[in-house]
């Protein structure tokens, strides 16, 4: 045998060349399937968008007031149109879908600075089909996008805010419920085909389905608001004043049935106005309130013991120098307390401010939630302007009683007279009653908070009733009179300050008030800055207030407490 | 001797359904998109795989001693397949395909005539070999008229062009003529002639030279010529030590072209990992173990030249393309013998298998023969 082998040298000598090359193969194998292990990417991902939750009103409508939509947005990408694809034809559809000028579409394709220029935004599915052929059009990158829509326009825009270009809540609701609201887009995972790099048959290699965000709903009722909002607006017009807001708050929880400002702005397209405009007046203007802060002075004082409705205060002749300062006054002669504020005596509510001394008139003012954020659930609320009472100067506590030397928010001033209408108890002023997930779960449930008891529940009904006095005959809010109700408030006319002292011209005119006065439901705050040419809030204000008081009255279906004779005879046949 | 053939035909049975299981895979992606029916390629495959076994079980049983007793058997043969290489120039029965003339049509079947180029070389050689017998040292008996054979077939081929099959056809004839005897100095004139031949014609040639040097960079080159061996080491590293699984190939979705055909070793290695690979290379060199050793006891000497012919047939292309695949050996369109979608392929393979079968059965039936004439010789002695 081994002599065959050598006679056969020949034939083994050509058999070790595949030989040898087979186990070199080997070898080599060992080392591909061994080494470097690295797993293939051969995949796309495709995504799907999470929508953002809605934003619902009290009434949970079918129509929400925010709503995102699955739209498409176009951009043109002069880099990516295919040669044999006819830039004319292009133009022409992209001109048919969004209703352009044929030209504006070809300036816009004659730009070569940037590869993603935009089109338009749709929503229809024919306009998808138009720009989608593959056949005919090519250069025109698609892509998913939501498009939120504000079903009623500029209603409630200060409290819903709006969702910037990045997808994120800029102001408002959309802002602070923004973590809530936002959906988390989902994707599919799959493996890609080599040349048209469609899917391949094989199952996904993941497969996260989108999730919507959840919805908000309000405490705000836009039947209650599209009346305030226009009720302000109109104000706004007829006093040529710079601004307005107005709030409604329920007494007994705390909770905001309308809240509104005005210049107001679409949220859809919150870009066309300045950051002035989108900044919610009723809550982010710091501003002297004016005698409207009387009450709360007076409240105090009573709470205090140190005055009854019935004391009375010695204003003299009008006029009365303290700290080298006068103070005027259109009232004269000595005035009960009760009448103080019914005709708004300035002398007589700063006397009061020097009874309670400044310490105690602090603790008050900051016991009813003024100089802090009483933590509505909207972003950009300020804490106003609140001095330590011992870097008060002398003057101070004979003018933080009429408004003055103290500044304050819309909302804090509604919040503190809902106080005074809800017995003492000092509730939290809040939007949001529930936040609901895409399942159906309650995410949160808003539940009325106490914030405190500034003052006794017998010290709030007496002032109560000294404030209905304010709209009754011989007070300053006579205009404030609501049919069929009895009406508690106060009027309030501030002087504007300005770097050196207060303005001669702008004033800030307001009324604030609740009704029905003796089992209160509601409360109201207007307040209109610089209106022209009158400028008093028992003027300008008190008719808004009455306005609004009487429609949200309407509205609730309070039951009226004062049913005037015409009334009651049309009722009784 | 029955041993051996039980591993050879155990071996090659284990490369047939390897085979027909990773085409059931790679072939789903192309036959979808040409025929909109994954399994087209597989339903064919099987056909030709029935009428390749009866090929093979014909060819087994067929005695070899044939080709040399029936005197016209092999000269007619070659010349059947030569007509075949210059048909597939005719319009109607052969005719352009992808570039290449290389098919003859017969109605619904087609047939690769190079396929079979590459049984008639080693058939026409391996007899002519055996009638030189000792006169193999003469220049033209042992040399000219081998190399004449063989030279007809690779003009031909070359002229298709299918460069695959014309370097089968000189690898095999010059072993062939190798093997039997020729005197080294002739051949290695010939070799060398060869060699500058092959150098001038591949540098003639920028496509040619573009696959070498891709070759030569390895698959770190952006060379398109290296993009087929690109994807294909993708594919090795993809599959790991265990493969990715049955079906979960992703080169196979056009990544990487001839999934089907020349690259199927490479879907294999995706899919089954080192087991596949390793057991196609080790079944390569059991078959070439079992040729060689059929060869060296083969009964005379054209059982021993064409059994090793055979062998090499098979080894030589299994190699080649496995090298190819992994990227040892320049690209070029070879088919994996026993595994790749085609029928030629498939019926040749089978039938160079039968052949060898075929000679180590009479190996045995030499062995027994051998055995009780000692004994009878013993006998008479006594």
């Amino acid at each position: 045998m081994k002599n065959e082998l050598v006679r056969q040298w020949r034939l083994l000598l050509v058999a070790a060349v595949p030989f040898v090359a087979l186990c070199a193969v080997g070898w080599r194998l060992v080392f591909l399937h061994f080494g470097d292990h690295s797993k293939l990417k051969r995949d796309k991902t495709i995504t799907s968008l999470g929508l953002r939750g809605r934003i619902f009103d009290c009434n949970e409508d079918q129509f929400p007031m925010a709503a995102s939509l699955p739209a498409r947005s176009y951009r043109f990408d002069y880099k990516a149109v295919n040669p044999k694809h006819d830039r004319r034809e292009i133009a022409r559809a992209v001109s048919e879908a969004f209703q352009l000028p044929l030209g504006e579409v070809q300036a816009l394709f004659s730009r070569t600075n940037s590869r993603s220029i935009p089109l338009g935004v749709s929503l229809s599915e024919e306009v998808y089909a138009l720009l989608s052929d593959k056949r005919r059009i090519s250069g025109i990158r698609i892509d998913d996008q939501e498009v939120r829509t504000y079903y009623q326009d500029r209603c409630m825009a200060h409290v819903l805010g709006f969702v910037n270009q990045l997808g994120i809540g800029g102001a408002g609701i959309e802002q602070q419920y923004n973590k809530f609201l936002t959906g988390s887009p989902g994707y599919i995972r799959t493996t890609v085909e080599a040349f048209k790099g469609g899917q391949t048959g094989s199952p996904y290699l993941e497969n996260v389905p989108a999730i919507p965000g959840a919805d908000v709903y309000l405490t705000l009722d836009h039947n209650i608001q599209y009346e305030v909002e226009n009720a302000i607006r109109e104000v706004v017009e007829q006093f040529q004043a710079s601004s307005g807001w107005a709030i409604v708050q329920r007494v007994k929880t705390g909770e905001i049935l309308a809240l509104a400002s005005y210049p107001n702005f679409a949220p859809a397209k919150y870009n066309e106005e300045t950051i002035d405009i989108w900044r919610n007046n009723a809550i982010a203007i710091v501003y002297e309130p004016g005698s409207i802060m009387k009450a709360v002075a007076v409240a105090a004082a009573l709470n205090e013991r140190i005055v009854t409705p019935e004391t009375t205060i010695d204003v003299g002749d009008g006029t009365w120098v303290y700290a080298g300062k006068p103070l005027r006054d259109h009232v004269t002669g000595r005035v009960s307390v009760s009448t103080a504020l019914k005709k708004s005596s300035n002398i007589a509510c700063a006397k009061i401010g020097l009874m309670l001394n400044n310490q105690r008139l602090e603790a008050y003012l900051r016991a009813f939630g003024f100089g802090e954020r009483l933590g509505i659930d909207l972003p950009g609320e300020e804490r106003g302007i609140l001095g330590r009472a011992k870097d008060w100067d002398k003057l101070k506590p004979t003018r933080i009683p009429i408004g003055q030397g103290v500044a304050v928010t819309g909302l804090q001033m509604v919040n503190a007279y809902s106080t005074i209408a809800n017995d003492g108890v000092m509730m939290r002023p809040y939007v949001v009653r529930k936040v609901v997930s895409p399942g159906g779960g309650v995410i949160y449930q808003a539940a009325p908070k106490v914030l405190g008891r500034p003052v006794r529940p017998e010290v709030a009904r007496s002032v109560r009733e000294m404030l209905v006095g304010v709209t009754e005959e011989g007070g300053t809010g006579k205009r404030a009179t609501v049919r069929g109700y009895s009406v508690g408030g106060k009027t309030g006319t501030a002087q504007k300050a300005v770097p050196g002292g207060y303005s001669s011209t702008d004033y800030y005119a307001s009324f604030v008030g609740f009704v029905p006065a003796r089992e209160p439901v509601f409360s109201v705050l207007v307040s209109v800055e610089r209106p022209r040419p009158q400028h008093t809030g028992g003027f300008v204000s008190a008719p808004v207030f009455a306005r609004i008081a009487a429609a949200t009255a309407q509205y609730l279906a309070v039951p009226p407490d004062e049913p005037e004779e015409e009334v009651a005879v049309a009722g009784r046949p | 001797m029955k041993k051996t053939l039980t591993t050879l035909s155990l071996m090659v049975m284990v490369l047939v359904v390897l085979g027909m299981a990773m085409l059931s895979s790679a072939s789903t992606v192309r036959a979808q998109d040409i025929y909109g029916d994954p399994h087209f390629f597989l339903k064919r495959q099987a056909v030709w795989l029935l009428i390749a076994v009866v090929t093979a079980v014909v060819a087994c049983r067929f005695d070899y001693h044939h080709w040399k007793r029936v005197r016209w058997l092999p000269l007619g043969f070659y010349l059947a397949v030569l007509a075949g290489l210059v048909l597939v120039f005719f319009p109607v029965i052969g005719g352009k395909v992808k570039g290449s003339y290389r098919w003859l049509n017969f109605g619904p079947i087609h047939v690769q005539p190079s396929e079979f180029a590459k049984i008639a070389i080693v058939v026409a050689l391996s007899v002519w070999m055996d009638r030189v017998g000792r006169q193999v040292k003469e220049f033209k008996l042992g040399l000219l008229v081998p190399t004449a054979l063989c030279g007809a077939y690779a003009v031909l081929l070359v002229c298709e062009p299918d460069f695959g099959a014309t370097m089968v056809v000189l690898v095999l004839g010059g072993a062939l003529i190798f093997v039997s005897g020729a005197r080294v100095l002739y051949l290695a004139g010939i070799g060398l002639c060869g060699v500058v031949g092959l150098a001038g014609f591949v540098a003639t040639n920028a496509n040619r030279m573009e696959r070498i040097r891709a070759w030569l960079e390895g698959t770190g080159s952006g060379s398109p010529a290296a993009y087929h061996l690109r994807q294909a080491i993708l594919a090795f590293q993809n599959g790991g030590v265990c493969g990715v699984g049955l079906n979960q190939s992703i080169q196979k979705y056009n990544y990487l072209p001839e999934a089907h055909t020349d690259f199927i070793f490479a879907i294999g290695g995706e899919e089954w990992g080192f087991f596949f690979s390793g057991t196609v290379v080790l079944a390569f060199l059991v078959i070439l173990v079992c040729g060689v050793l059929i060869s060296l006891r083969a009964p005379d000497r054209l059982g021993r030249l064409l059994a090793f012919g055979m062998t090499l047939l098979l080894v030589f292309q299994g190699a080649f393309n496995i090298c190819v695949v992994t990227g040892l050996a320049p690209t070029k369109g070879l088919a994996l013998p026993f595994m790749s979608y085609g029928g030629t392929n498939l019926i040749t393979a089978l039938f160079a298998v039968g052949t060898l079968m075929n000679i180590g059965m009479h190996v045995a039936v030499y062995d027994e023969r051998m055995h009780t004439e000692v004994v009878r010789n013993a006998v008479n002695q006594l």
